[in-house]
């Protein structure tokens, strides 16, 4: 199949809440921006565009819609259709199949689904949800136990909605990244319990302090993939300097001072994003005049293999560099200071070191808003912000379309975001798809 | 439609926040619209920072709010397209268009449209006089245009017709504007003046008018031909046309078409709009009057408002 990347220009929906239709074309240069009151449907597309990307059967099933089309440039179409006796067809290119969701007890009492709604997975562990519902809704334990042993009976038959298998390939082809309302909040995999234990335990923390260990964590995974090559380079060393000492080629002054140079660069810029140690690889001070020809293979061949060692950190170096640089460039009185040991934290004006969970909700904000676009994309990336504007002043609000765009430039995301905020679209109406004319 | 602050107020509001939020050396300036902002952004200090406030009444607004509150450090640019109140006029921050608007002040007064146009046309042309008299054409033509779709716009106004459409990508509301007319790039390669009255229909068509409406704004624009300028006392003045009727962003859109057509190529309105951003004369920007108070302005306030080359004229 043909790969959509990053082309989505157009969303087409037909009877969203059983009364919008809607045409929306996206801009393929800038973020798109979809206006409109509350209840105008704006989340529930963002939700919708996720889920096709991530195969998520449920959402589809349940998609307050009778019509879903997106339309891509190059690659195949994706549609949904909603039948009227219940069930959906989606399409993909020539691929067809039909999403059939498990019928719910049909006295199902409505604090129950209410908790289905949130936890959004059959097979997940549903007593606590479903014991806070039970208890705000004044149900009787009867009841209580009655849903809970439904849950458990459909859990045990891992009962999943009939769909088909290509939906779950589709965001290889169509990668989004859905950064909702809710983003200060994280979710992530408890990786410390036990595979015995069948249910997966799920751990809600702080964003931006999942952030900093998920940096930590890339900066570690950088070192021993660092590690690893210097060691081949090592290896490689003692016949690589006798291969350039047998050459007889010589070694051009000029080309080995801006090796030189470029080296030293390069390490100080790995160095201030936490990449290598100050005490780490040569310390080229060196003068490339006073370095005899017969010398100067034997440091030219050190030189570059310094430089592919340097290599394996480009890309997280690339990230890491871009994510303090914006960070710097909008905090007061605060500057980003990154490590293998903590990730992420912040210095204050006398030096204090602060955790990302003393920052202000704002400033938590737009870490979580720039950590998740550098860090969590491929390249060509479909990125849904939800209300982007979220805590974040006034002033940082008339630059957010430009600044998220700018961090998404180099890996070509294209960006789709709802908000209410005047001041966002203040300087480019000509972004906006406002959802309220319907 | 389309998102807005709710009232001038509210926007006034977030005008009062940015200043009070921004170190007291960087520049506020508002605009009326997104087009002018882009007029000017060129010419600023790059710390300077420009806000539409997509519309007068919220720019005014936000000049009452910032002067209550006695916060300096905010200045706003207006066009010079329609009423001021009396009590705004001449002060230190409150700086009117020469021309009809902003942009139209960077197309016309400061030569970016001819500039431009001479660049592009560079190629085709066998001498630079080739080029000058090409373009020339080119730009008397679009004035002429222009000047006669705002006199329709103007006579829907006075009729009460709507004089804007709602854009079918956006949703939002917004001018009709010559993409929008059929006949528009007809009307750029004829060697005829167009019809006010086909002006007429194509608008018409474009803004949803009524029959009775459209003949209605035919009669009336044909009225407003006949009035002499106050300058000279000619009807049809093309100078006064020009600096009273011209709105910059149709100039714009006008002149893509006639450069697309003499040159084979085909650029984008938004390219343009871009090419023409660079191309100003930065002495021209030191002696425009925008420029020149601003830059007063800036002086009294402190503030950096155009970059240091841009300000011997001021």
């Amino acid at each position: 199949m043909s790969d959509p990347r990053g082309d989505l220009v157009g969303i087409h929906v037909r009877g969203l809440f059983g009364r919008s239709d809607y045409d929306i074309a996206l801009d393929q240069r800038r973020p798109t921006v979809l206006t409109g009151a509350n209840g105008t449907g704006k989340s529930t597309l963002l939700r919708i565009i996720n889920a096709v990307s991530a195969g998520d059967a449920y959402t589809l099933a349940h998609a307050p819609l009778n019509e879903f089309h997106l339309e891509f440039q190059a690659g195949p179409d994706f549609s949904l259709s909603r039948h009227a006796a219940g069930g959906s067809t989606v399409r993909w290119g020539n691929q067809r199949g039909t999403i059939d969701w498990p019928e719910l007890d049909s006295e199902f009492p409505e604090w129950a689904i209410s908790a289905l709604l949130e936890q959004r997975e059959l097979s997940e562990p549903l007593d606590q949800t479903l014991r806070e519902y039970a208890r705000a809704a004044n149900a009787s334990f009867e009841e209580f136990d009655h849903v809970r042993k439904y849950f458990r009976s459909t859990r045990q038959q891992k009962r999943r909605p009939d769909a088909p298998e290509w939906l779950h390939t589709i965001s290889e082809h169509f990668p989004v990244l859905y950064i909702t309302d809710q983003r200060l909040i994280a979710s992530t995999e408890d990786e410390g319990r036990k595979a015995s234990q069948s249910a997966r335990g799920i751990t809600r923390r702080l964003a931006v302090e999942a952030a900093a260990t998920d940096i930590a964590r890339r900066i570690q995974e950088a070192d021993s993939a660092y590690t690893r090559v210097s060691l081949q380079e090592d290896r490689r060393f003692p016949g690589a300097v006798i291969d350039a000492m047998n050459s007889g080629r010589k070694v051009d002054t000029v080309g080995l001072g801006e090796l030189v140079d470029e080296v030293d660069a390069k390490r100080d810029a790995l160095r201030s994003v936490g990449l290598l140690d100050s005490d780490d690889s040569y310390q080229p001070d060196l003068d490339p005049a006073s370095i005899g020809p017969q010398v100067a293979p034997v440091i030219e061949t050190f030189l570059m293999g310094a430089t592919r060692k340097m290599e394996v950190l480009d890309d997280l170096a690339g990230k890491l560099s871009a994510f303090r640089k914006f960070i710097d460039g909008r905090f007061t009185g605060k500057r980003a200071i990154l490590s293998r040991e903590s990730g992420l934290r912040f210095a204050l004006g006398d030096g204090t070191e602060i955790r990302p969970s003393e920052l202000s909700s704002g400033e938590q904000q737009i870490t979580v808003l720039a950590f998740e676009i550098l860090f969590k994309t491929s390249p060509s990336t479909l990125v849904l912000v939800d209300e982007p504007e979220l805590s974040l002043h006034v002033l940082w609000q008339d630059t957010l379309i430009d600044d998220l765009h700018g961090m998404g430039r180099a890996s070509q995301l294209q960006f789709l975001m709802a908000t209410h905020a005047p001041a966002i679209l203040a300087n480019h109406p000509e972004l906006e798809r406002s959802l309220d004319r319907h | 439609m389309g998102l807005a602050f709710p009232s001038p107020g509210g926007f006034a509001q977030s005008i009062y926040q940015r200043r009070r939020a921004l170190d007291p050396r960087i520049a506020l300036v508002v605009v009326e619209g997104t087009t002018d902002r882009r007029a000017l952004l060129p010419f600023l200090h790059s710390d300077a920072i420009v806000i539409s406030a997509r519309g007068r009444s919220n720019a005014i607004a936000a000049h009452r709010r910032l002067n209550l509150e006695g916060l300096p450090g905010v200045l706003v640019l207006i066009d010079c397209d329609g009423e001021v109140p009396a009590d705004l006029k001449g002060l230190p921050d409150l700086i009117i268009s020469a021309n009809r608007d902003l942009e139209a002040d960077l197309l016309i007064e400061l030569g970016a449209l001819r500039r431009f146009a001479l660049d592009v046309v560079a190629d085709i042309a066998s001498t630079r006089a080739d080029a000058e008299a090409r373009i020339d054409t080119v730009l008397a033509r679009a004035i002429l245009v222009a000047a006669d779709l705002e006199r329709v716009r103007r006579a829907a106004r006075f009729v009460g017709a709507r004089t804007r459409l709602i854009d079918p990508v956006t949703g939002q509301k917004r001018k009709v504007t010559p993409q929008d007319l059929p006949r528009s790039q007809a009307w750029m390669m004829d060697n005829h003046r167009p019809d006010l009255d086909d002006i007429a229909r194509d608008y018409c068509a474009a803004a949803g008018w009524s029959s009775s409406e459209e003949a209605a704004v035919a009669a009336q624009a044909a009225v407003s031909v006949t009035v002499p300028c106050v300058r000279h006392g000619e009807a049809l003045c093309t100078p006064c046309d020009a600096r009273a009727l011209c709105v910059g962003h149709d100039l714009v859109e006008l002149v893509s078409y006639c450069l697309n057509a003499l040159t084979g190529l085909s650029l984008e309105i938004l390219e343009v709009d871009r090419g023409i951003r660079i191309s100003s004369d930065r002495d021209l920007v030191a002696r425009w009057c925008v420029s020149t108070r601003g830059q007063r302005w800036a002086e009294s306030q402190g503030v950096a408002l155009f970059p240091e080359h841009n300000t011997t004229g001021g």
